[in-house]
C-alpha cells in the first residue's frame, strides 16, 4: 500500500476507537473531552439520534404485522429470531444471520448491532453495580486467574459514569449490588411491593429491589425524562434512555475533537517490534472494500466483546504471530454468557382493585444471595440473581362472541415472572478461534465459537428453578409454572471473556489498565475484557471500565509513556 | 406443553402480538385444497365475517371488522404463516364455504363456529388468535374496547381499579 505523507498526515490522529457502541461510545466522550483528537471507526451504517428512529412514534396498528418478523425473514434468520428485541419494528438496528456469518462447533447465538451506537440503542438498561464478591471470587475459588482490579477500583469510575449516563434506582444498601449515583428509583407495583415484603418476611437474604436502570426518571444533562412508552428498543425520541446515540457520542462531538467514520472495519492493528506500539490501523470500507491506514498513539478496541477478540487474533506479526497480546496463548478462551434458562411464573389471588398505569421500562431484581454472606451451596459455585416484574392482562376466554369480547375487556389477575440470571464461570475450552479456510465479505476470517454451558451452570439452574417455585409458594402465589427454557449460550447478549485482564503476561491478555500485554498503547476495554461474568447485567461495568482505562491512558500519555 | 396450553399462554404473555407457534398447527393430514391455492383481497369479506362472529359489534364499540380484520388476517397468514400453516389456514377456509357460511345470519355464524371450535379446533384457534390479536392491536381494539395511552409521561405503581374499567391496550 503506497500512502505519500500528505495523506499519512490526513490519516493521523491522537486517537483511534474501534466501535461505537456502548463502550466505544464512552471512549470518544472521554478521549474528546481530554482534548485528543479522535477518530471513530464504526463498521456499520450512521444512525443519528432521533432522526433515525423510523418507527419510535408508530401506534401498534400502523405496524403492518403488529410486530410480528415475516415468516421468509424467521427461516432466513434462524439465530436473530431468537432475539426478544428483534421485532418488526426494530429489525433494522439487527445484523442479519447472513450478513456476517459465523461457525458454531456448538449451539451459540450470536445477537450483533452493526452501526453507530452498536447495541446501545437495543439494550435492555439495567444497571447493577458489580460487588466485591464478584472481583475477589476467582482468587478466593481459585478459578481461572484473579482479577487485577477490586471493587474499591473501580467504585469512583461507576460514580462517574452513572452520573453522566443516568440511572434511576433506589440506594437499597446491599453490598452484592452497591449504591450509585441515583435518581429517582420507579416505582414497584403493588403485587411487587407485596412479593417484597412477603420475601423479607420469610427470608433473612432475600432483597427484592427496583432495577436501577439507565432511564432517566427525571430530565438530565438535556436529556429526557422517560415518557414510559416502554418502546426503547426503536430509539427514543425524547432521549429518555442511555445510548451512545443519545448522550456519550453528542458529548464527544461537542468537544469539536471527534471524526466519526461510519462504514468502517478494522481489518488489523499495525504493529511496530522497535517501539514495542501499535501505530494504526488497517481499515476496509464496508461498501467499497477499498483498503486504508489510520494511525494514532492511542488505540482503544470496543468492536464488542467477540469482534474485538477476532480483531486482536487477526492482527498478527513476527512478535505475535497467534495475535496481539497473546503471549499467553488465552486470547479467545474463556468465553462467558449468563445463564437465564430459568422461567418461572405464577399467580396472586388478591388487589383485585388495584392496577397501575404507565408502562415501566424496568422490572425488578432480586439480587444475589445464593453462597453469599452466610449461605454455602455444596453442588455449584457463584450465584444469581431474578429479574421480575407483575402484571395484569386481561381475561383469557374460552368464549366467543359477545362473551369473548366482555372477557378480553375485563382485567385478570395478578401475574408475576421471574427469570434467573445466573453467573457462568470462565472455562479455558470455551473458547473462539479463526476460521483456517473460511472468509467473510471482506477477506476476514470467520470466527469459530466453541462454548456450552457446563456442570456448574446446570446445577445452578435447577436452583435457580426451586427457589422461585418455593419463593412464590411461601408467599400464596397459585398457579405456578416452570416455562421451559431452552436458550443458547450468547443469547442473553453478555458474552464476556475471551480477551481477560490480568495480572500477568503468561496468564492474560490485559493487565489492570486495560493494557495489552506487549503493546502498552492500545486498550481492550469492552466486555471481551472481563476476567469473570458475575451475575449482574454488564454494560455499566464496561462504561467504568473504559472511562477508567481512557483516564489512565491520557495520563500515561502526558508523561510520556506511550 | 399441551396445545392449547401454549395457546393460552400466548394469549397471556403477548401483549396482543401473534406469535404463530411453528409446528403446532400442522399435526393434521395434508387435504386437498378445493376453492383456493392462496388467500387474497377477495378473501376478506369471509375473513371479516369470521373475525365478526368472533368478536362483534355491541352497544358501544365496533367489532372486528370495523377494525379491519378481515385485511390484518391476510397479512399475517400470507407474510407470518409457514406454508403448512398457510395450508390448514385455506382448508378451514374450506370447511367454512362447504357450510355456506357467508349465507347465514350472524346467530347462525356464531353457532356453527362454537362447533368448530369443539369439532375442528385446529381451524379454529388460527381464525380465533388470528381476531383477537388483530383486533386488540387495531385502533378501534385498542383505542375503545381497551384503553391506550400512546404517551403516558409517567409510572404509577398503584392506582385503584373498580370493576368495568378497561385493561390498558398496551
Amino acid at each position: 500500500m503506497n500512502i505519500n505523507t500528505k495523506g499519512k498526515e490526513d490519516h493521523t490522529y491522537d486517537a483511534i476507537v474501534i466501535g461505537s457502541g456502548i463502550s466505544g461510545g464512552w471512549a470518544a466522550k472521554e478521549l474528546c473531552e481530554k482534548g485528543l483528537k479522535t477518530i471513530v471507526l464504526e463498521r456499520g451504517r450512521n444512525v443519528e439520534h432521533i432522526k433515525d428512529y423510523p418507527t419510535a412514534n408508530l401506534h401498534p396498528w400502523e405496524i403492518p404485522h403488529r410486530g410480528a418478523i415475516p415468516y421468509k425473514m424467521k427461516e432466513e434468520n434462524p439465530i436473530i429470531s431468537k432475539c426478544y428485541a428483534f421485532r418488526e419494528e426494530t429489525k433494522h438496528f439487527f445484523v442479519k444471520d447472513k450478513e456476517h456469518p459465523y461457525i458454531q462447533t456448538k449451539p451459540f447465538d450470536w445477537i450483533k448491532g452493526y452501526q453507530v451506537g452498536g447495541k446501545s440503542l437495543m439494550w435492555a438498561r439495567w444497571t447493577q453495580r458489580w460487588g466485591e464478591v464478584d472481583f475477589e471470587a476467582n482468587a478466593k475459588e481459585g478459578i481461572a486467574i484473579d482479577w487485577p482490579i477490586r471493587y474499591k477500583d473501580l467504585a469512583p469510575w461507576y460514580s462517574y459514569v452513572e452520573k453522566f449516563a443516568g440511572i434511576s434506582g433506589n440506594k437499597d444498601g446491599l453490598p452484592q449490588i452497591p449504591d450509585g449515583e441515583f435518581l429517582p428509583p420507579m416505582e414497584m407495583n403493588c403485587l411487587e411491593d407485596y412479593f417484597k415484603k412477603a420475601l423479607s418476611k420469610n427470608y433473612d437474604n432475600r432483597h427484592l429491589v427496583i432495577s436501577r436502570t439507565a432511564n432517566l426518571s427525571v430530565r438530565h444533562l438535556d436529556r429526557g425524562p422517560c415518557q414510559y412508552r416502554d418502546l426503547c428498543y426503536r430509539g427514543c425520541p425524547y432521549g429518555g434512555y442511555f445510548s451512545s446515540n443519545s448522550a456519550t457520542l453528542p458529548a464527544a462531538k461537542k468537544t469539536g475533537n471527534l471524526t466519526m467514520r461510519p462504514f468502517s472495519i478494522v481489518h488489523s492493528i499495525i504493529y511496530d517490534e522497535k517501539t514495542e506500539r501499535a501505530t494504526g490501523v488497517r481499515v476496509i470500507d464496508t461498501n467499497t472494500k477499498e483498503s486504508t491506514e489510520f494511525y494514532a498513539k492511542i488505540i482503544f478496541i470496543n468492536a464488542s466483546t467477540l469482534n474485538s477478540t477476532l480483531l486482536l487474533m487477526n492482527s498478527t506479526s513476527s512478535r505475535f504471530p497467534n495475535g496481539l497480546g497473546n503471549d499467553s496463548g488465552e486470547l479467545g478462551h474463556n468465553l462467558m454468557d449468563h445463564n437465564y434458562n430459568a422461567r418461572v411464573t405464577g399467580e396472586y389471588e388478591g388487589f383485585e382493585d388495584q392496577y397501575y398505569s404507565g408502562r415501566r421500562p424496568t422490572g425488578v431484581y432480586l439480587a444475589r444471595f445464593r453462597n453469599f454472606d452466610k449461605d454455602k451451596q455444596k453442588n455449584f459455585k457463584r450465584g444469581y440473581a431474578f429479574a421480575g416484574s407483575a402484571s395484569r392482562s386481561a381475561l383469557w376466554s374460552n368464549a366467543i362472541g359477545k362473551k369473548l369480547k366482555e372477557d378480553s375487556t375485563t382485567l385478570g389477575p395478578w401475574r408475576f415472572g421471574l427469570t434467573g440470571m445466573g453467573e457462568c464461570l470462565p472455562y479455558h475450552e470455551n473458547r473462539i478461534t479463526l476460521s483456517k479456510d473460511k472468509v467473510d465479505d471482506w477477506g476476514i476470517p470467520l470466527l469459530t465459537i466453541d462454548a456450552e454451558y457446563k456442570e456448574n451452570e446446570r446445577n445452578m439452574e435447577k436452583d435457580m428453578v426451586k427457589t422461585a417455585v418455593e419463593m412464590f409458594e411461601k408467599a400464596k402465589f397459585k398457579n405456578i409454572k416452570i416455562t421451559p427454557m431452552d436458550r443458547n449460550m450468547g443469547l442473553n447478549i453478555h458474552e464476556m471473556g475471551t480477551a481477560r485482564m490480568g495480572r500477568d503476561a503468561k496468564t492474560s491478555v490485559l493487565n489492570g489498565n486495560n493494557q495489552v500485554w506487549g503493546a502498552k498503547n492500545v486498550f481492550v476495554t469492552d466486555g471481551s475484557c472481563m476476567t469473570s461474568s458475575a451475575c449482574q447485567n454488564p454494560s455499566l461495568t464496561y462504561m467504568a471500565i473504559t472511562a477508567r482505562a481512557v483516564a489512565f491512558a491520557v495520563s500515561e500519555l502526558k508523561k510520556g509513556n506511550l | 406443553m399441551k396445545r392449547k396450553e401454549f395457546l393460552q399462554r400466548l394469549l397471556v404473555v403477548g401483549s396482543g402480538v401473534l406469535i404463530v407457534p411453528s409446528g403446532l398447527l400442522t399435526a393434521c393430514k395434508k387435504e386437498v385444497l378445493k376453492k383456493r391455492t392462496a388467500l387474497t383481497e377477495k378473501d376478506i369479506p369471509l375473513l371479516d365475517e369470521i373475525g365478526e362472529t368472533i368478536i362483534p359489534t355491541t352497544k358501544d364499540v365496533p367489532g372486528a371488522k370495523a377494525a379491519k380484520i378481515g385485511a390484518y388476517m391476510l397479512a399475517m397468514v400470507n407474510d407470518c404463516f409457514s406454508p403448512d400453516e398457510q395450508h390448514t389456514f385455506l382448508v378451514g377456509l374450506d370447511v367454512l364455504d362447504d357450510n355456506s357460511f357467508l349465507d347465514k345470519n350472524s346467530q347462525e355464524k356464531l353457532k356453527f363456529l362454537k362447533k368448530m371450535q369443539i369439532d375442528e379446533q385446529h381451524f379454529f384457534e388460527m381464525f380465533k388468535d388470528l381476531t383477537v390479536s388483530g383486533y386488540f392491536t387495531s385502533e378501534i381494539g385498542a383505542t375503545q374496547a381497551r384503553r391506550y395511552l400512546p404517551i403516558p409521561g409517567k409510572y404509577i405503581g398503584c392506582i385503584p381499579y373498580a370493576k368495568g374499567d378497561r385493561p390498558w391496550a398496551t
